[in-house]
């Protein structure tokens, strides 16, 4: 009886010491944070990134973008800030080239049968990006370090972000290659009609435009104060970036020299439609303060 | 008596006092030693060394250390272990890993990954590619493999506003499938932490090719029959995968596949679809695709060759 008591004694011992010393030995990390003493690059800091930009899938015109973004960073996660980027040159996407090889040097000899415009007056009616620009409120999830062919390591970091998007554009000019009702009527009691599409341009394709912004950027640091930065940006923007008429509105004037209707085209804010306008940035992020802090 | 006296004091002894280790756990986990007082050492190449509070990051991009990416690539944890004065906080650590281990090994495994992608560049035509790829990892960097996908077209709105606004009817070709053999070469490997609580791992990888693709063209003239085109592809890319677990990543990329395709003669005055093939026109196309999928390894684990 005594030896089964001792047993007793012994099993209870073990087992209540095996499960405390593995209460103990519960996993040490748990809640702490994945990483310590790193570089706090972000907290209340602020950013400066001269960048340079190029859009993304445009249909006739590639845009060129010089600029910079200004940003505050609130917190690890957090931050606000705004962008402002100037068009200076913009060049023909492969469309363009490939609907300007095809279209004929001069308008047709009879524009009502024939409404081709030209070279000129195709190239003419585009609008053009001028600025891109913006407030935008910055999320930043992620942080991190990579090894490029296990010989350069460097932090990096990736960030969200989303906002209001405003893009400038320049508006096309179809008003030498068009005419009006009135102008027409002139032109054929003059005996002169004929080389003019009839359009009638009631609203240019320039102007503000408005639309939401998004998209997504690394930072990969350099040092304590200075990154090299690549961002996405997606703006969805109502334009019209053809600049002719798309809805087929028209309105209808009778010609009373050739005792006829005719019709013309009305080009306006009808024909806008809302455009994925996407853009690559790349530029220099510098941070102030300079110095950056580690964590606990 | 006194016999069981003493062993049902020392039984509630022992049950009573169980929740004083829980009880010291908890304040072991509210207050760690890091031994972040201890200073930097120095390996005898030199080469700083981090703390082992680093877990996995937290140095500057200056200095290199045990406790970077690339000791991850390596498998190398084990040499990042802290050597405090402390016994006891020795025993404490020397289960935790620094550095993570490499979360897949690719060596000798087969990898799969079904894929799904989107043509990029062509503002007429839009394709969406259905496909997979299989790959044979030679080395825990590089792969050989095939893959391939076949393609169905959507023409955007600016294809038929092209016609409306310009009064030109574009000229077109639309991908039917690509094959190519493959070699891809994991390039950059790292980790990142999502709300410094995650820490997952990813690489980058870049990729080149060479096949086939088939086109087929869209006749400008409605009455024509189309004709179709077996073009040799080169194939250059480069992509990401985030590591889910041993057999599982999520995948993604950009592959440019490059070709000399042929499209109807911009002459439009082709009588019969025979004349326009007869007469088609060569054209340099850079076919690039967004692909996003999951690869999955086989065997779906996998034996670490290096201590922990």
């Amino acid at each position: 009886m005594k030896k089964l008591l001792h047993f007793l004694l012994f099993v209870s011992i073990l087992g209540t010491s095996l499960s405390a010393y593995a209460v103990e030995r519960g996993d040490p990390l748990k809640g702490q944070p994945a990483v310590r003493k790193r570089v706090l690059y972000l907290p209340e800091r602020f950013e400066v990134t001269p960048s340079l930009g190029v859009s993304f899938l445009q249909d006739y015109r590639h845009t060129f973008l010089v600029g910079a973004k200004a940003e505050y960073h609130l917190n690890d996660y957090l931050s606000f800030g705004f962008s402002a980027h100037f068009a200076p040159f913009s060049i023909n996407t492969g469309l363009t080239d490939e609907i300007q090889a095809t279209l004929p040097n001069q308008l047709e000899s009879d524009t009502w049968v024939n409404p081709t415009p030209s070279k000129d007056a195709m190239m003419s009616a585009l609008n053009e990006i001028k600025l891109v620009m913006g407030p935008h409120i910055t999320y930043t999830p992620a942080f991190g370090k990579m090894g490029l062919f296990s010989t350069v390591f460097f932090n990096f970091d990736v960030y969200f972000f989303g906002g209001l998007g405003i893009v400038m554009f320049e508006a096309g000019d179809l008003s030498p290659y068009t005419d009006t009702p009135d102008q027409y009527r002139q032109a054929v009691s003059a005996g002169t009609a004929g080389q003019k599409l009839h359009i009638l341009v009631e609203e240019e394709n320039g102007g503000m435009r408005f639309g939401p912004q998004a998209g997504i950027g690394f930072h990969f640091f350099l040092n304590s104060w200075m990154a090299i930065n690549a961002e996405f940006r997606w703006m969805y923007i109502k334009r019209n970036a053809a600049g002719f008429d798309r809805n087929g509105d028209r309105v209808y004037e009778f010609i009373e020299a050739e005792g006829m209707t005719r019709d013309w085209v009305i080009v306006d804010n009808g024909d806008e439609s809302w455009e994925n306008t996407m853009f690559f940035h790349f530029g220099l992020s510098m941070f102030f303060p300079q110095f950056a802090p580690r964590s606990n | 008596m006194k016999t069981w006296a003493i062993v049902l004091f020392a039984l509630f002894a022992t049950w009573t006092l169980q929740g004083v280790p829980a009880a010291n756990a908890r304040g072991a986990d509210d207050d760690i030693i890091m031994e972040e007082e201890e200073p930097s050492t120095t390996d005898p190449a030199g080469t700083p060394t981090d703390t082992p509070t680093d877990v996995g990051d937290g140095t500057d991009t200056g200095s290199t250390d045990s406790a970077d990416p690339g000791a991850a690539v390596a498998g190398d944890d084990e040499k990042s272990l802290p050597k405090g004065d402390d016994e006891d906080a020795r025993s404490y650590w020397s289960d935790i890993k620094v550095v993570p281990r490499k979360l897949i090994l690719k060596q000798n495994r087969v990898e799969l990954i079904p894929y799904m992608g989107v043509t990029l560049n062509d503002n007429l035509i839009r394709h969406i590619a259905f496909g997979g790829e299989f790959g044979y990892y030679m080395s825990d960097a590089m792969s050989i493999g095939v893959g391939g996908h076949m393609y169905t077209k959507q023409q955007t709105d600016r294809a038929y506003l092209t016609g409306l606004q310009q009064r030109v009817l574009p000229t077109l070709n639309q991908y039917l499938y690509t094959a190519t053999l493959n070699v891809n070469y994991e390039a950059a490997y790292g980790k990142f932490a999502v709300h410094n609580k995650k820490i997952l791992q990813w690489g980058i990888f870049l990729s080149g090719g060479l096949g086939v693709t088939g086109t087929e063209v869209i006749p400008r003239n409605a009455a024509h029959e189309p004709w179709t085109n077996m073009n040799i592809t080169i194939q250059v890319g480069a992509g990401f995968r985030v590591f889910i677990n041993q057999w599982l990543t999520l995948w993604g990329g950009v592959r440019n596949y490059m070709m000399q395709d042929k499209f109807e003669n911009s002459n439009r005055t082709q009588p019969s679809a025979d004349a326009g093939e007869s007469n088609a026109a060569a054209r340099f196309i850079n076919n690039i695709v967004f692909q996003v999928g999951v690869s999955v390894f086989f065997p779906t684990s996998f034996e670490y060759t290096t201590f922990k």
